[in-house]
């Protein structure tokens, strides 16, 4: 940044701000002071519905907090609790998630690699709930996501104060450094955008994840998840309107978007995921593509065996 | 005899500072186009002398000069980019040509956390390889990526210099005029709606006492500099007590840039990438190679801003 305006345009700036908006907010008055007061109600009731055990995990993971209760990217456990209670509370009674082996995650630090599916991410926030409510001693489990998040208004700053973060191996690797847990879906959107004819089949893997494991000797640990794909089955990728809307795919759903916003609620299929042995990989991490896919394979096909397990065990897609 | 220190643009806010710190071992010599402000138990050898001219060569003749810390640096936006570049890409020619005739030993030059740019693919920590990337959305602030280019290079060229270049993030103070701290002095803060990066600030008297460390370690090379570390803007201004304005994103674009033409604007539109962006530095490397640790904490250097 750079020197500026003397004080004398400052006060033009501001007379020129009073002048347009503070005259309507002081005729106002009276509706601002009503909202105001709304809110306030509205944030106290909000802290009486915060889970209670919510809040005890979350002050027991291991976080380093600045002096405003940020962590160093972004995160901030008490802005967090309100959208994390909402999750949590979907996560019990709206999908009914089961959680079998989590017990399985090692300590420190640990890449956890998933199956993508449901057009929305909602399998990653319910991993995330998962590790924190489930694991013992509870973990935060930070996801890369898509850049297109970035780029957006609201939903990217939203993800970043819950934990979420920028898909970028720089991100990955400080953080496999720091030895925290970090979620991957390495299929990328082309797993979560991909159609219902293609359900429950795994995308193409980037590689990344897997150099980074090598190169920071962190084991993985496979995540099979199922119920994401019933739970939005996309019959169609409008990619023209995609295009149009800077997205990574538009789907076309039974619902959506013949129903508008409300057509794009999830439906509350049951979620069942699946955790998997920690693989522990060797060898140098710049070496070809060849040899890093015949890695990336096993890790896989770890994850395609669970979703073959996962499925033979559902009895039916809803319950 | 003592060595001697030269100090560019000795009159600024941040020069000052430094010149305050400088260790009693060292004497000062300051050039500078403003009166100096008399430092209270200090004398500096002040020439009035503009970088960009061949008489700056007499203060490298008259005095031998053991130091160079380069803080002639123009960037207020209001200035026309002939000038700016003609000061801190031209005028830093001459200093660092000068530099390397009379064998000089040290040089310290500052440059700017801004010429990564501010962009929704910056990793959340920039290290001091990341590419140089404001043009691509602020092409007026080429002059500052060709200042930090140039030195990178005269500093490969000459590597018998121990060349230390600093990219400190926002620098706020209570005698700091620049884009953040004018526009956080506002009463009225327009925000871009929706978006909320984290800003890292450092005071003007940790900047100054980074300074002042480079001046007693000898590494050479590229430095992030950071304060006591990052806060998202909207919390920086609830802090400092303005009201936030949210605006989208475009329509905020147009009205910065119209205000800013009209000559009332607080900053030019394309700053607005930085308050919508993230551009977060890691200061990590620094802090180990100098030994450094900023002494204020994050509320008091944001409470600097409103000392003015």
């Amino acid at each position: 940044m750079a020197v500026v305006s003397n004080n004398s345009t400052l006060r033009v700036w501001d007379k020129a701000v009073e002048f347009t908006i503070g005259s309507i907010a002081e005729q106002t008055v009276w509706g601002y002071k009503m909202i105001t007061t709304l809110l306030q109600l509205l944030g106290s009731q909000a802290e009486a519905a915060v889970d209670k055990e919510l809040k005890k995990r979350l002050h027991r993971l291991n976080l380093k907090l600045n002096e405003f209760n940020y962590d160093a990217w972004g995160f901030h456990p008490e802005i967090a609790q309100y959208g994390l209670t909402l999750y949590y509370w979907l996560y019990k009674y709206y999908w009914r998630t089961a959680v079998y082996g989590i017990e399985k995650v090692p300590q420190g630090r640990v890449l956890l690699i998933a199956n993508h599916s449901g057009q929305l991410p909602i399998d990653g926030s319910l991993i995330f709930i998962a590790m924190l409510m489930e694991a013992e001693p509870p973990r935060l489990a930070r996801a890369m996501i898509e850049r297109w998040f970035g780029r957006t208004p609201l939903i990217g700053t939203f993800a970043q104060r819950n934990g979420a973060l920028l898909g970028d191996p720089v991100n990955c690797e400080r953080l496999l450094e720091e030895d925290q847990c970090v979620l991957v879906f390495p299929e990328g959107a082309k797993g979560s955008g991909k159609l219902w004819y293609d359900r429950y089949q795994l995308m193409d893997f980037g590689l990344g994840f897997m150099r980074l494991a090598l190169k920071t000797h962190t084991p993985i640990v496979p995540i099979s998840v199922i119920g994401g794909e019933e739970q939005a089955p996309s019959l169609l990728d409008a990619k023209p309107i995609a295009r149009l809307l800077g997205m990574p795919y538009f789907p076309i759903t039974p619902t959506f978007p013949w129903l508008g916003l409300l057509g794009a609620i999830p439906y509350p299929t049951k979620y069942h995921i699946y955790f998997g042995d920690p693989l522990y990989f060797k060898g140098d991490y710049n070496d070809t593509n060849e040899e890093i896919q015949k890695k990336v394979d096993v890790v896989k096909a770890k994850i395609y065996k669970g979703l073959q397990y996962g499925l033979a065990q559902r009895k039916h897609i809803f319950w | 005899m003592k060595k001697k220190v030269l100090i560019t643009g000795i009159s600024g806010g941040l020069a000052h500072q430094v010149a305050g710190l400088v260790p009693k071992s060292w004497d000062i010599v300051g050039i500078g186009l403003n009166t100096l402000r008399a430092l209270a138990n200090r004398h500096i050898h002040f020439h009035r002398v503009d970088i960009t001219k061949s008489k700056l060569e007499d203060v490298f003749r008259q005095h031998k000069i053991e130091c160079v810390i380069h803080l002639a640096v123009n960037d207020n936006p209001r200035t026309p980019i002939r000038k700016r570049h003609e000061i801190n890409v031209i005028g830093t020619m001459k200093l660092l040509d000068d530099c390397a005739r009379y064998g000089v030993k040290k040089v310290i030059l500052l440059s700017s956390a801004t010429v990564y740019g501010a962009d929704p693919n910056n990793p959340v920590y920039i290290r001091e390889d990341f590419p140089l990337k404001v043009t691509q959305r602020y092409s007026e602030l080429s002059d500052k990526v060709e200042f930090d280019s140039y030195c990178r290079s005269w500093m490969y060229k000459n590597a018998d210099v121990n060349t230390i270049l600093l990219r400190p993030c926002h620098i706020i103070g209570s005698q700091v005029k620049n884009n953040l701290t004018s526009y956080l002095r506002l009463k009225y803060i327009p925000i871009p709606l929706g978006y909320d990066p984290m800003i890292q600030i450092i005071h003007e008297t940790d900047m100054a006492r980074a300074i002042i460390a480079c001046l007693k370690h000898s590494h050479s090379g590229i430095y992030n500099v950071v304060g006591p570390g990052e806060l998202p803007l909207t919390e920086i201004i609830n802090i400092v007590g303005g009201v936030p304005v949210p605006i989208p994103y475009t329509v905020g674009y147009y009205f910065l840039k119209t205000s800013w033409l009209l000559g009332i604007g607080a900053l030019p539109a394309p700053q607005l990438e930085f308050l919508t962006y993230p551009c977060v530095i890691d200061g990590s490397r620094f802090r180990q190679d100098f030994n450094f640790e900023p002494q204020l904490s994050l509320s008091d250097t944001l409470l600097a801003t409103k000392l003015y």
